[in-house]
């Protein structure tokens, strides 16, 4: 079979090795970007790839790499996003635990391409094991001359480091992710300046997540138009989606961007365990509002879940049942972002824990008239009203999930 | 650039927030996160404005002015927005009484109830009346919190000196946090924990003595809440007046506000808009300039002794019976002593008192040992006046900045912060060259770890390296290369390694630094220029500083060190020093002394007739016939020069306590009982006219500015063409011996005021800045068997002196640290780097 997706590797024994992955052919396409191509041949190809970031906001790769000046006396860096820190989220995990080197040489060519000569794989620290295992994968590349000085007789250096998250969610988002590499509390910062102006330690920075960066040998291998025809004009490729719930075959599974997401809940992924009913889906991460079963039929790209006022995010689909209260699955989302907070802002560091005080009130019984208005008026408190990110992230999902399933959670209420 | 808020066309001119262009203009956008000295935080988010063609809401505080912005800032749904933000930070701060329909009345009646320990509303707040959050929930106008507020329950911080830090009141605005790093450059406070428990904090929870911080109260005035509280302030209600003076208890004269109440100070804070501190100051001026003034051991009436007992007498009599006494006396048994914690009036009654009047040449003025005194000795003798005169841009405009052998974030903690802005937002490099790590050490770029005392050296084998290098073009600048070529032919590099324990490349490497283009700042303070072998040092770098386009910045120690040096300029160069006197009165050929200063005599060798005049109670004054009490710091009335030459105003915030007076005024009143033609000084601009005449440095000082004060330098004119100065053969630098295995450095200690010593009076001071302790590395701690806390003697060619062991890894192995408060040494020098053998004490 000839290597023509992400999950080309998944599960197969030893493919995680150097031997292996040179094979298949691996680091070819390093090879030819070094010796073969210019940086803004290699832009336009990006560019022309219309690849859309992995990790949550689905921002154009070709263009977020634009932003980065050329020359300039500061070093650049690329900073890899595996902090897979979006509850539901595990995708990364695979692409790192089967195809590291896929990974490395997706680093390679992204630098060589914006000029970087240092890049960090942050990955989150319950993530030993596949750190060690990209630890070993470059300690490979390296003594086989792909990475370290004067790469492939190029004249291009780089170095690749990896670096373990000490369990903050926070630290996913991309200003939180430069702060903590550089040492210090994962606050996010002020944007702008954006990182690709002034990122890690001052420098211009390049923020992507695994699966996009993974995909960058692809798009070079097989060509731009191909990777574009693969997914939507605007929106190439495939997609990770990792599916989990009580479906009969949970896991990881690689569509076209654009497929449909009734048919990876009931096709890929074998539909409901025996007697469960579909109740809901989280279609992109937690942080994705919730659809209901009649919301489902739709195609799973950035633009067709914004418009059912949801979105794709990490990929990760989250399947509930009838079975499944939705006051606990609110008590979930409003538990997780009050933790997570940075504690920087105020919305977000005193309305989500407020929020979260009143769903346990209400999940010990004692919830009263007037508590889901209040929790909806301060989750409009925190929504656009944030430092970063995080805020809309916990109010988008508790918004639909207050008004989706109003009646439900009402029937929690005393009086 | 135009923009436009609320409809208003707004001109604006330069890099701007939107906060700022409104506040300039006079629209208020609530805000507390945001802080003028601070980067934008935007943590509030008070300060949410609508901008035109943004979907999302922005703070104003950190969104930049474009051409033709349109913001809109208090449209109904920003209204609501602001009231439920404050809502969520009132939920978790005592809220009742700012809430409360009755607070008006209640102002009233609350004068009592503020004495208990937890702050549970603004009535038992120490901050209440002066709350930033009070006046921010007024503007707007929040009548209640639509929810359940907690009461966080967080253990108040009390361990520490000067100030308590009660996070129950925290709204976690985050500026003491951003201020102590951005400005202060220490990252004391951090914000530790997150989301809900977010709190700030030390790392590790540690005191903030454990976590290095400074005391300079940066932190206590940024913040918009009680939450940080001087500790004296806690049951103090709100203050009366405020004024501004400059605080006199260093040589840089911060302008301060100083707040008061009835004739009383309550606290002291840097003034905004000081020229030279820029709303900052240090642990002295903060918190200690009221402990100075309001302190039990002031004295407030003149007393005479009379048959072993002290009476109190009026200022006629006293004096009238000093100046009958003092007639008694030939003019060569008469000696004087001043301070230079005295202003030019008091120095310049002083000088013709001791000259017109008493007719004599002994007078002990302690500024001859100042960093800027030697310095300029040492050019006036080589004939050139290279400007002494320095200001803030001296530092801002070097790109190279060296700090020769003093803990400047100690001794100089303002200049610092403009050194560290230097380094820190405008890439100047920091070169340290010391032998302890001090705490701005981290900063260095380089750190030379020399062996203490052997500055010379060093510095010689950096010039003769740069010689070899031939760089022609840079040390062609100054005259007499070559000469200075030929002086250091026979010094060689070869014995510079066990000289210096510095290796040759450290030297090198260094060498290259400062031989790279860009103005170079060479800080050295009394560490280097008042040691017995100052001069040698100075000469050395004044050499090297030609050699590589640099430029002496001396630091210096006492309030007004460099007005008194320019009374003293235009004379004959010679004093008498301190030694000599103390053995003239030993050998009682000196038999009256007028200590208008600190001294230290053996008690034996007390003269005929000792007058005190000091602010304070202490040992001399207890052994003197006469004691007469001036004014301190805040209650003086008159005109300091700092080093840097600038000439300042010390206005009178309070009236002088008891029947004290100022020195100048207790001077001229007995000079007039000694000579009766003596002109009567009523005001200090009576002296002005005078010294004026005398004294062409100082002429600038008009009518106009001592009313209203202004920029002003010492007039100086630099003249010769700057020339090396042939260094002579450098001694050898002290190395340890047999007897004496240490090395022992003293460095400047700058916490006292006119003999008060700050750590032994106050428990606060001596838990952060101890002048007894003696810091050790831990490993010859160990091996000499000795712990944190126990006495141990240092003995030295000086003599013995007790301290207590410190452990501190920052010091090399080897070596002692100490900053003995003045009078310790007999001689009074600021600095020795001495062999000493350390015994444990009792
Ligand atoms: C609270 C928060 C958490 C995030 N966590 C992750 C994460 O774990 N992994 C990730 O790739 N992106 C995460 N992101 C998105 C990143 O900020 C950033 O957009 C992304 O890494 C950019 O890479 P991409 O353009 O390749 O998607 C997070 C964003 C937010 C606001
Ligand atoms: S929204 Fe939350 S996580 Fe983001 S900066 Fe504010 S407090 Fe921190
Ligand atoms: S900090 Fe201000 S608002 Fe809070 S209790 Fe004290 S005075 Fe009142
Ligand atoms: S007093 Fe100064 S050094 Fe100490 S924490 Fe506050 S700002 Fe930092
Ligand atoms: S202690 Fe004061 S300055 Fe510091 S975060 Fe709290 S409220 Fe702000
Ligand atoms: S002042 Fe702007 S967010 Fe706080």
């Amino acid at each position: 079979m000839e290597d023509k997706a992400i999950s080309h590797f998944f599960k197969q024994d030893g493919a995680h090795t150097l031997a292996f992955y040179l094979n298949q052919n691996g680091y070819e396409q390093a090879k030819k970007a070094l010796k073969e191509l210019t940086p803004e041949d290699l832009l336009n190809q990006v560019k022309a790839a219309n690849l859309r970031g992995r990790g949550g906001a689905g921002f154009p790769a070709g263009v977020k790499w634009g932003f980065v000046p050329q020359g300039g006396d500061k070093p650049k860096y690329l900073c890899v996003n595996a902090d897979e820190g979006e509850p539901g989220t595990f995708k990364d995990r695979y692409i790192m635990t089967y195809a590291p080197h896929r990974l490395l040489e997706g680093i390679i060519i992204s630098c060589f391409c914006v000029g970087i000569n240092t890049a960090y794989i942050y990955i989150r620290g319950e993530y030993e094991n596949v750190a060690q295992r990209l630890e070993t994968a470059i300690d490979e590349a390296r003594a086989q001359g792909f990475l370290g000085k004067n790469i492939l007789d190029s004249g291009f250096d780089l170095e690749v480091y990896v670096h373990r998250g000490a369990g903050a969610y926070i630290c996913g988002e991309e200003t939180a992710l430069l702060e903590s590499l550089e040492g210090k509390r994962g606050n996010p910062r002020l944007k702008p300046p954006f990182p690709a102006s002034i990122g890690l330690f001052q420098c211009p920075t390049v923020i992507n997540n695994v699966e996009t960066i993974a995909n960058i040998p692809l798009i070079l291998h097989h060509g731009p138009e191909w990777f574009c025809n693969q997914g939507l004009p605007k929106d190439g490729g495939t997609r990770l989606f990792g599916v989990s719930g009580p479906v009969k075959k949970p896991g990881v599974y690689e569509l076209p961007v654009g497929a449909s997401l009734k048919d990876l809940i009931f096709t890929h992924a074998g539909g409901m365990q025996d007697g469960k009913t579909l109740k809901a889906v989280i279609p992109g991460g937690m942080s994705a509002p919730i659809l209901k079963p009649d919301e489902i039929d739709i195609t799973l790209d950035g633009d067709s879940l914004m418009e059912a006022k949801s979105m794709l995010g990490s990929g990760a689909v989250i399947v509930i049942d009838e079975d499944a209260s939705m006051l606990e699955v609110l008590r979930i989302v409003a538990e997780f972002y009050s933790h997570e907070s940075c504690g920087q802002c105020t919305p977000c560091r005193v309305g989500n824990p407020w929020i979260r005080k009143t769903v346990k009130r209400m999940a010990e019984g004692k919830g009263r008239r007037g508590d889901i208005e209040n929790i909806r008026r301060v989750a409009n408190n925190i929504l656009g009203k944030t430092l970063c990110p995080l805020g809309d992230a916990a109010a988008l999902p508790i918004l639909a999930l207050t008004e989706k399933f109003k009646e439900e959670l009402e029937t929690s209420l005393s009086d | 650039m135009k923009i436009i808020i609320d409809g208003k066309t707004i001109e604006i001119e330069g890099k701007k927030t939107v906060l700022e262009a409104a506040r300039e203009n006079g629209i208020s956008i609530p805000s507390l996160c945001d802080h003028p000295r601070l980067i934008p935080f935007s943590g509030c988010r008070l300060c949410l404005v609508q901008v035109k063609g943004s979907r999302r809401y922005l703070p104003a505080c950190s969104t930049e002015c474009g051409e033709g912005l349109e913001v809109k800032t208090r449209t109904p749904q920003l209204v609501r927005l602001r009231k439920q933000i404050l809502e969520l930070i009132l939920s978790e701060h005592p809220n009742a009484c700012l809430i409360c329909t009755e607070k008006v009345n209640c102002d009233d009646h609350k004068s009592t109830i503020r004495k208990v320990g937890e702050v549970t509303g603004c009535v038992l707040c120490p901050n209440n009346g002066r709350c930033q959050l009070q006046d921010i929930v007024t503007e707007i106008g929040l009548e209640s919190v639509g929810h359940p507020s907690v009461y966080r329950e967080l253990e108040v911080r009390r361990s520490d000196p000067f100030f308590d830090r009660n996070y129950n009141l925290c709204i976690l605005c985050g500026r003491c946090v951003r201020i102590c790093r951005e400005v202060r450059g220490l990252s004391t406070l951090t914000f530790i924990q997150r989301g809900p428990n977010t709190v700030v904090g030390t790392a590790m929870d540690e005191s903030l003595l454990r976590a290095g911080c400074q005391f300079c109260g940066a932190c206590v005035d940024v913040c918009p809440t009680g939450a940080l509280t001087e500790k004296s302030m806690k049951y103090e209600g709100l203050p009366e007046q405020t004024d501004q003076t400059i605080c006199t208890l260093c040589s840089l004269g911060c302008l301060m506000d100083v707040h008061t109440r009835g004739n009383r100070i309550l606290y002291s804070q840097p003034a905004a808009n000081g020229p030279v501190n820029d709303g900052q100051a240090c642990v002295k001026g903060r918190f200690f300039l009221k402990e100075v003034v309001h302190n039990p051991k002031r004295i407030t009436r003149p007393m005479v002794r009379e048959n072993q007992e002290w009476v109190e007498k009026g200022w006629e009599e006293t004096l009238a019976f000093v100046a009958r006494k003092l007639k008694t006396f030939k003019s060569g048994e008469m000696a004087l002593v001043e301070s230079s914690q005295a202003s030019c009036e008091e120095g310049f009654v002083l000088r013709s008192l001791a000259g017109g009047i008493l007719k004599t040449g002994n007078l002990i003025r302690p500024h001859v040992q100042a960093p800027v005194s030697v310095y300029q000795r040492m050019m006036d003798r080589a004939g050139i006046q290279p400007g002494l005169n320095y200001d803030a841009a001296a530092i801002d405009g070097a790109e190279t900045i060296v700090v020769l052998g003093t803990d400047i974030a100690a001794t100089q903690p303002i200049i610092w912060l403009q050194v560290l802005d230097a380094v820190k937002y405008k890439r100047a490099e920091l070169i340290v060259i010391a032998s302890p790590e001090f705490s701005f050490s981290r900063y260095a770029g380089t750190w030379l770890r020399h062996f203490p005392g052997s500055e010379t050296p060093v510095l010689t084998g950096i010039s003769k390296l740069i010689l070899e290098r031939e760089e022609e073009g840079r040390a062609g600048r100054a005259a007499g290369r070559a000469a200075l070529a030929a002086d250091l032919e026979g010094w060689s590099l070869k014995d510079v390694e066990k000289d210096t324990g510095l290796t040759l490349e450290a030297i090198h490497k260094l060498t290259e630094k400062l031989s790279s283009p860009g103005p170079v700042a060479y800080l050295f303070g009394a560490e280097t220029a008042s040691r017995p072998d100052g001069e040698a040092v100075l000469t050395a770098l004044w050499n090297l500083s030609l050699q590589t386009e640099g430029r002496l910045i001396p630091l210096g120690m006492e309030s007004n060190e460099r007005g008194l040096m320019e009374l003293d300029r235009d004379g004959d160069g010679k004093w008498t020093a301190l030694e000599e006197i103390q053995q003239t009165i030993k050998d009682r050929k000196i038999k009256a002394l007028y200590a208008a200063g600190p001294i230290k005599l053996p008690l034996k060798a007390k003269p005929q007739f000792l007058v005190v005049q000091t602010p304070y109670w202490d040992e001399m004054a207890e052994a003197a016939d006469v004691v007469l009490p001036t004014v301190s710091s805040a209650e003086e009335d008159g005109t300091f020069v700092n080093t840097g030459g600038r000439i300042q105003r010390c206005t009178p915030v309070l009236e002088p306590l008891g029947d004290t007076r100022p020195g100048w005024w207790i001077l001229n009143q007995l000079s007039r009982k000694l000579k009766s033609q003596v002109t009567e000084y009523k005001r200090t601009s009576d002296i002005w006219k005078e010294i004026r005449k005398e004294v062409d440095a100082l002429s600038g000082v008009t009518a106009a500015f001592l009313k209203e004060g202004g920029d002003l330098f010492v007039k100086e004119s630099p003249a010769g063409e700057p020339a090396y100065i042939p260094p002579g053969q450098p001694g050898k630098p002290p190395r340890p011996t047999k007897q004496r295995p240490f090395l022992w450095l003293n460095l400047a200690n700058l916490d006292s005021y006119r003999g008060l010593v700050f750590s032994r009076e106050d428990k606060g001071f001596r838990l952060f800045r101890d002048e007894s302790r003696a810091l050790l590395h831990p490993e010859d701690a160990s091996t000499l068997e000795l712990k944190v806390g126990d006495e141990v003697i240092l003995e030295s060619a000086a003599g013995n002196f007790s301290c207590r062991v410190r452990l501190d890894d920052r010091v090399a192995p080897g070596s002692v640290v100490t900053a003995l408060a003045p009078f310790r040494f007999a001689d009074n020098r600021a600095s020795h780097v001495l062999t000493v053998k350390l015994k444990r004490g009792s």
